[in-house]
């Protein structure tokens, strides 16, 4: 495959899916139409017919949201994978997707914001997780191990919430499932930002990236702070999971997926590596949620149900695959 | 740049110390030979000169800075590793190794990762992936990895593990240029073949103590070899002083 086509390819298709985004749903916006609206409407020269509504209400949170999410799922499971040296690590493996979900399962149930409560529990497994694991004489095997204890944790602390939502518990478990049916402008205000740094830090952090691949020991060796690499690292996991699971759910594979994909097709190195797999999660995410609010409209499917359905026979065939290796 | 221990001493768990009360200095332009059985300490000593390691008492001299005060780039810019383990698992290719020597200078020259590669007879395998080679072309790779970072203190750690005789041949002739060229070369050794042949100077521990330091042939003698691994080693001298060891009773 041709490296250096494949940013620029990726780039193409997310603008090109958008563009398809805009247009279907209930009422259709003729593609050729869409751009020229979006256009006039940053102008400040919006028609304001039901067509506009729907396109600058509705489908642009929507789009910038399902790709937000996207690329920081992706985002977060590259540094995850790197943190750990372990192609097929994720956050939820450190315990922040489940934490993030039982945070918004215990909010529900008690009546304060989901995506609050969520954001905060996310954070402060992700915390506790490091507190516990900080003592280990290699940092990253440690977390790992307290990550996956508070994990199980939380999951159980999850299911004993559900046993007792009583007649709240099919919106609890239709939230869990995970999608964007409650994407709005304020929601892709904050994940958009969000998603920017991600990228923009680990693009700046590429070169300590490709060092930390060799363990913690050779990195230091070869000038890296580690300490201070993994604690920007889990911080930026932290953040950017409990933002994506506070307001989408928890969407599965992406970020164990896209990374491990480009880092076949693209090798190694960082900084090849993170821009295309910020591009590979939004536009993996915009397309998945594409189908979930359109095959079987207006009906929506959980797109977490979508990815899942994709990324469970991709994740067996990488497993299989690095048992050939 | 000489490399200068003083006094150190390091334990991993307080009351089993696994270094006590070195003394040391490694000279520029020689290789020096660091020997002793598993366990004495070599690997510990070689954490502590990086300051990978903090020892609890004593200091590490890199010239005229004390290496636990450098940050680790700095460090990196003056002393380079060759680690006993190559790593597994790096989505890289050889070349992509090699760069990460550029790190701390913060410059991927490439006629730098090049000159590095043909230096280990690697250059080849640039553009294979770090993953497919042989442990012996691991080995050369990481290799070329450290002198990318251009030090002027090499370290290495049991360095002609995973390389054939050819091969550790040319590892401990490589040793040697650098040494020649004004470097400081500390190799950690299991081989008592071929390495007292080629190194200027040797440091034989033991329990985490210096049981012997100086030039080979005083070294590496029948004594200090049974105090150190309690085998009987027979050693023998040709006419130039090289020394060459062979066991005294066989099994």
């Amino acid at each position: 495959m041709n490296r250096s086509a494949l940013q620029p390819g990726l780039f193409i298709a997310l603008l090109g899916v958008a563009v398809i985004a805009f247009g279907v749903g209930s009422v259709h916006i003729p593609a050729s139409e869409v751009a020229g609206r979006l256009f006039r409407a940053a102008c400040g020269r919006a028609k304001g017919d039901p067509a506009d509504q729907i396109l600058l209400t509705v489908r642009l949170p929507r789009v910038v949201l399902a790709s937000s999410v996207g690329a920081a799922l992706a985002l977060s499971g590259l540094a995850a994978q790197t943190l750990f040296r372990n192609p097929l690590a994720t956050p939820s493996i450190i315990g922040v997707s489940n934490g993030a979900a039982l945070g918004a399962v215990a909010a529900m149930l008690t009546g304060v914001a989901a995506p609050l409560g969520s954001f905060a529990a996310g954070l402060a497994v992700t915390a506790l997780v490091f507190t516990l694991g900080r003592r280990g004489t290699f940092f990253g095997q440690s977390l790992l191990l307290a990550g996956i204890a508070i994990a199980a944790l939380c999951s159980a602390l999850t299911t004993g919430a559900l046993y007792l939502a009583g007649e709240r518990l099919p919106s609890v478990i239709f939230w869990l499932m995970g999608g964007l049916w409650q994407a709005n402008g304020r929601a892709a205000l904050v994940m958009l930002p969000i998603s920017l740094a991600a990228l923009v830090t680990m693009q700046a952090l590429a070169r300590t990236l490709n060092v930390a691949l060799v363990g913690e020991t050779s990195a230091r060796d070869l000038g890296v702070n580690v300490p201070r690499m993994q604690h920007t690292l889990l911080l930026l996991i932290a953040v950017t999971a409990s933002a994506a699971v506070s307001l989408t759910g928890v969407i599965g594979f992406i970020g164990l997926i896209v990374p491990h994909l480009l880092r076949l097709a693209l090798g190694g190195d960082h900084r090849r590596l993170v821009p295309a797999t910020a591009l590979g999660g939004a536009l993996l995410l915009l397309v998945a949620d594409t189908l979930a609010r359109t095959l079987a409209a207006p009906a929506e499917i959980p797109v977490g149900i979508l990815t899942a359905l994709v990324g469970a026979p991709v994740f067996l065939w990488l497993l299989r695959r690095k048992a050939t290796l | 740049m000489n490399l200068r221990v003083e006094n150190l001493s390091f334990a991993y768990r307080a009351g089993t110390p696994v270094l006590r009360k070195l003394n040391l200095e490694i000279a520029a332009g020689k290789v020096t030979g660091l020997f002793g059985p598993n366990g004495s300490g070599k690997s510990t000593l070689l954490r502590c000169l990086t300051g990978a390691l903090r020892p609890q008492c004593g200091a590490v001299w890199c010239g005229d800075h004390r290496v636990g005060t450098l940050k680790p780039r700095e460090v990196a810019r003056r002393i380079a590793v060759v680690p006993q383990d190559t790593p597994h698992g790096v989505p890289l290719t050889a070349r992509e190794m090699v760069a990460l020597g550029r790190f701390a200078v913060n410059d991927e020259a490439a006629a730098v990762i090049t000159a590095s590669l043909v230096r280990v007879g690697a250059a080849e395998l640039a553009e294979r992936p770090f993953d497919e080679l042989s442990g012996g072309e691991r080995q050369r790779v990481v290799i070329a990895r450290a002198l990318a970072q251009e030090t002027p203190v090499l370290l290495l750690d049991e360095p002609t593990t995973h390389l054939d005789v050819a091969r550790q041949l040319e590892l401990y002739r490589l040793a040697r240029a650098m040494s020649r060229e004004g470097r400081t070369v500390l190799m950690v050794c299991h081989d008592l073949l071929l390495a007292p042949l080629f190194v200027d100077e040797a440091v034989l521990l033991r329990g985490g103590c210096l049981l012997a330091s100086g030039g080979p042939s005083a070294v590496l003698t029948s004594e200090h070899l049974l105090a150190a691994f309690g085998v009987g080693i027979e050693v023998v001298r040709d006419t130039s002083d090289a020394v060459t060891v062979r066991l005294a009773k066989h099994p």
